[in-house]
């Protein structure tokens, strides 16, 4: 072998070996580029898990503290040993009121410093001081005491056994305690006016590690060299921005020129232009369950005269009966007389999916057979003749001709308000105004700003009001069950704004929160029993919850949504120069 | 003039105090309140919203708020053995709150009968004449720092765009006045007609589609590319960023000084001096710069003022459209979360901003106009 052809094939086999390594070597930390993503909020209020009460802070601290208790991404339930977070598994002793949880050891701080135990005790410890400004307050409720085994074992007693204590946990984080306790020591009270809460010196355990925050424009994390949970053995995205958008329509705009590296919700109105795009390959789209829901609140009390549920000793107290909705026929005719399709074409661009329960059909709890109302005007008609509306007068409108609970002639009148400004929502109130009034009703449409009509909705002097409502992830049945019972009725505080109350009801829910022994298919059984009451009874009316549509730009590689959302696997996500 | 000066800002102490009292007084009436706005979570238990409306302090009559917001809580109730609860206080003030129950509801001792009371904790805020903005209900911390740290990019747009309008309006209103009659006239007058008719959403909206998405020739909003930095880069290195907002903005103000100037420019040159001027054989160029110019400034002076405190105040749609982080989206946002310190700062400020500038209005006139005294 010549010199040439040694030197060509040494040559050769450099470059062989150079492509081999480059795909490697772009696997190196912070190699990915910065991901981008819009936010369509205000700016966070801090970055200090405790005190932490909106959805944008949340968003940020999410990616640069790690899970008290994590959740797998596939199957949306809790997890021990969950990606990013630190409890490994737990015990629950025979009193069923002792958890003892286990914790990694392999989790650190941006610092080096170990996650521990103590990490977890003094967000509790601020929790529970009652001094903070913490919206976490329901853990003082549950939590009776805790104890530090050691650095990874931790005991919490609760002061009663129920089937949702792992949800009572759910919001509770590791803070770096050793910062902390120089940072904030034991003024809880001050914690609030604190300059640290919006420039953390020490994060971690998550994808990210906190860098800068610039007011109104936007917050800027760091690779985690420390991840130990990364999916191809570090953190491939050199960060994270997530900047502010104001205006949707720029932010698609945005999207489209390649500003942005993903949208976790297309608007609406782009939808089928998105998708078409998807389908020829300009981007990557992925549809999803959302995680609201659609609903028209029947106050079933008598508006003029709101009253709580219960006196000072936990008696039901008679609130009297609305007009017109006390009468449970009534609601149901409103039911019956929603045209669906007609809707969800008018007001959804055909994205809506009718629902008859605040659960949706992927949650454990949801029962076989809970179906929604079906489209049926006659039967609507038949409800309202019944229930002594009939229209007298030929004018098109019914009055109370031996009706239950309003004066003898009264219309068959009502104010419905949803909140001004929503587009989708006056759409979709204005398509059912006139499918009721097809029936015989007078619907009086108001759209009101979201402060006022929130007033009104929380005062109980509203007749119907149209709002949406998250659901909590994973699905806590008791989350928005609780909301009809009557201790949740309180004028003016509470969210049982309807004012209903159904005994059957208000024992299935708590018997199937202290279900001994938590067997999962009877408390299903009795959550079942409670959203076919809730169906049959309608206090609310459920309209719709739907489908959301997450588009990212081809150039991310790994970008794998599931069921849980689609930064389950951030720390993989690989970005290309377009 | 600094007697004069004086003498205004005093003048403009009571409208402050006015303007103050009907800005509280509408914001305090206005339905729906911090609560709703921060409580609106089914998850927050009855007596959570309860207890964040006594720490709120929302529940006191109005007064009682714009006195605390104005002067402070300290002397209203105070602690003089220094353990942390309140035990003094004036008479208009409860020195005790009521022990609340699950439901957020004043807890009744069953052997007396009456409601059990705890003390309160202190007041700790000066209130605003004493520098005290207090905190943003929202963000938890110094309405005042909410405030500062929007001003750099209201001020960089705001005197951007006041600079392009007042010197692109007056050259047109002159030209426009020169050209009296002819095309340009007309179709700075048509124009004119075409920029104030278009919102500013609008127009911002048609120019991000066009320039931004359409010819890719410009930034879709923002203040700078967006990179892990800390900071933004110096003005010269992103002035990309500033073309769009500045058009939206200046565009108002270019179509009304053009017209004022013009107007203004041909009252003048029917004035007896400018004939004179002509008679003495002077130049038209001379005519119009050196004696039309300087006398028509005048009407320009009244609103020049005004357009100070309106672009220093931010402008809430022009921002909001470009997410440009300024003054005016930042009280837009405000208003809706029922942020009410940070609403009234922005307000304040507004409130100064705009009794400086009616007084470089008239200090202008002066200036301009030699026969105007401050005596």
């Amino acid at each position: 072998m010549n010199k040439r052809i040694r030197i060509t094939m040494a040559v050769s086999l450099l470059v062989v070996m150079a492509m081999l390594i480059a795909p490697a070597a772009a696997q190196d930390m912070g190699s990915g580029g910065p991901i981008i993503e819009p936010n369509f909020g205000d700016d966070p209020t801090t970055f200090n898990p405790i005190i932490a009460n909106d959805g944008t802070s949340y968003d940020v601290i999410n990616r640069m503290f790690p899970d008290f208790i994590g959740v797998d991404s596939a199957t949306v339930q809790y997890l021990g040993g969950a990606k990013g977070a630190i409890v490994s598994s737990w015990d629950i002793a025979d009193d069923g009121v002792t958890y003892t949880f286990h914790l990694r050891d392999d989790m650190v701080w941006s610092d080096g410093v170990p996650i521990t135990a103590g990490d977890v005790a003094w967000f509790l410890d601020a929790v529970l001081s009652g001094e903070t400004s913490t919206p976490r307050q329901e853990l003082s409720n549950r939590v009776e005491s805790y104890e530090v085994v050691d650095d990874h074992t931790l005991t919490i007693v609760f002061n009663e056994a129920n089937c949702t204590l792992i949800d009572t946990l759910s919001p509770v984080y590791p803070v770096p305690a050793h910062v902390y306790e120089e940072a904030y020591g034991d003024d809880y009270a001050g914690m609030d006016e604190n300059d640290y809460n919006l420039n953390p010196a020490v994060t971690g355990g998550e994808t990210f590690v906190f860098s800068n925050f610039r007011p109104g424009e936007q917050t800027t994390l760091l690779a985690n060299s420390d991840f130990a949970d990364s999916e191809l053995g570090a953190v491939i995205p050199q960060g994270w921005v997530f900047k502010i958008v104001t205006d949707q329509v720029v932010q698609m705009e945005q999207f489209f020129a390649g500003e942005l590296s993903f949208v976790d919700s297309v608007p609406q109105a782009n939808r089928d232009d998105v998708k078409a795009r998807g389908s020829a390959g300009e981007f990557q789209t992925f549809e999803t369950p959302a995680s609201t829901i659609r609903f028209l609140s029947l106050n079933v009390a008598d508006p003029a005269n709101p009253q709580d549920g219960l006196d000072e000793d936990g008696n039901v107290i008679d609130q009297g009966h609305h007009p017109i909705l006390g009468d449970v026929r009534v609601r149901q005719a409103l039911n019956y007389g929603m045209n669906f399709d007609e809707v969800n074409e008018g007001a959804f661009f055909n994205t809506g999916v009718p629902v008859a329960s605040h659960v949706r059909p992927t949650d454990w709890s949801f029962p076989a057979g809970l179906e929604p109302y079906p489209f049926d005007p006659d039967k609507a008609m038949a409800l309202l003749d019944e229930a002594g509306f009939t229209d007298s007068d030929g004018d098109g409108v019914r009055e109370c001709n031996g009706c239950q609970h309003a004066e003898a002639g009264a219309p068959l009148a009502l104010s419905v308000k949803t909140n001004a400004g929503n587009t989708s929502q006056e759409a979709l109130y204005t398509i059912l105004q006139d499918q009721w009034n097809e029936l015989g009703f007078q619907i009086n449409l108001e759209f009101v700003e979201f402060g006022t009509l929130v007033s009104e909705f929380t005062a109980q002097t509203y007749d119907a009001i149209g709002v949406f409502w998250g659901l909590a992830t994973p699905a806590n049945p008791n989350g928005i069950a609780d909301i009809f019972l009557p201790e949740a009725d309180v004028v003016g505080a509470g969210y049982n704004t309807q004012s209903y109350n159904n005994p059957r009801l208000n024992q299935l829910i708590e018997e199937a929160r202290n279900l001994p022994g938590c067997d999962i298919e009877t408390r299903k059984a009795m959550y079942g029993e409670a959203y076919q009451i809730l169906r049959d009874d309608s206090p609310w009316i459920w309209i719709s919850t739907g489908n959301v549509l997450l588009a990212a730009q081809t150039n991310i590689e790994n970008w794998a949504p599931r069921a849980g959302g689609s930064r389950w696997n951030i720390d993989a996500w690989t970005i290309e120069e377009m | 003039m600094s007697k004069y000066i004086i003498r205004r800002l005093l003048q403009a102490l009571p409208i402050f105090i006015g303007i103050t009292i009907l800005s509280y007084g509408l914001m305090a009436i206005s339905p729906g309140g911090p609560v709703e706005a921060l409580a609106f979570n089914n998850r927050m238990k009855p007596r959570e919203k309860e207890e964040l409306i006594y720490k709120l302090g929302i529940n006191d009559p109005l007064p009682v708020q714009y006195l605390r917001w104005l002067l402070g809580d300290d002397w209203m109730r105070w602690d003089s053995d220094g353990d942390g609860l309140a035990d003094g206080a004036v008479f208009f003030i409860d020195l005790y709150g009521p022990v609340l129950d699950d439901r957020g509801k004043p807890t009744i001792d069953e052997t007396t009968g009456e409601a059990l009371r705890q003390p309160l904790p202190p007041g700790d805020q000066r209130g605003i004449l004493r520098g005290d903005f207090g905190n943003s209900i929202y963000f938890k911390r110094a309405a005042l720092d909410v405030l500062v740290e929007r001003l750099p990019a209201t001020v960089e747009l705001g005197m951007t765009a006041l600079v392009v309008g007042v010197v692109l309006g007056i050259s047109v209103g002159v030209l426009a006045a020169v050209n009296y009659g002819g095309w340009f006239d007309q179709s700075s007058r048509i124009g004119a007609v075409i920029v104030n008719s278009i919102p500013n959403f609008g127009l911002g909206l048609l120019l991000l589609l066009f320039f931004g998405s359409t010819l890719q020739i410009l930034p879709l909003g923002g203040r700078c590319r967006t990179t892990l930095d800390p900071t933004c880069p110096p003005l010269p290195e992103r002035l990309e960023y500033l073309i769009l907002p500045t058009i939206v903005l200046a565009a108002g103000a270019v179509a009304g000084y053009s017209r004022i100037m013009r107007s203004s420019m041909l009252d003048v040159v029917s004035e007896d001096y400018i004939r004179t001027a002509r008679a003495k054989g002077l130049g038209d160029r001379a005519i119009w710069l050196r004696h039309g110019m300087r006398n028509a400034f005048i009407p320009i002076a009244t609103f020049l003022g005004p357009s100070i405190t309106f672009l220093l105040s931010g402008a809430a749609i022009t921002e909001s459209v470009f997410s440009w982080p300024g003054v005016g989206r930042q009280a837009v946002n405000a208003v809706v979360q029922r942020d009410f310190p940070v609403v009234m700062i922005v307000v304040i400020y507004a409130s100064i901003a705009n009794i400086l500038g009616y007084l470089i209005s008239d200090i202008l006139y002066g200036i301009i106009d030699p026969r105007i005294g401050y005596n």
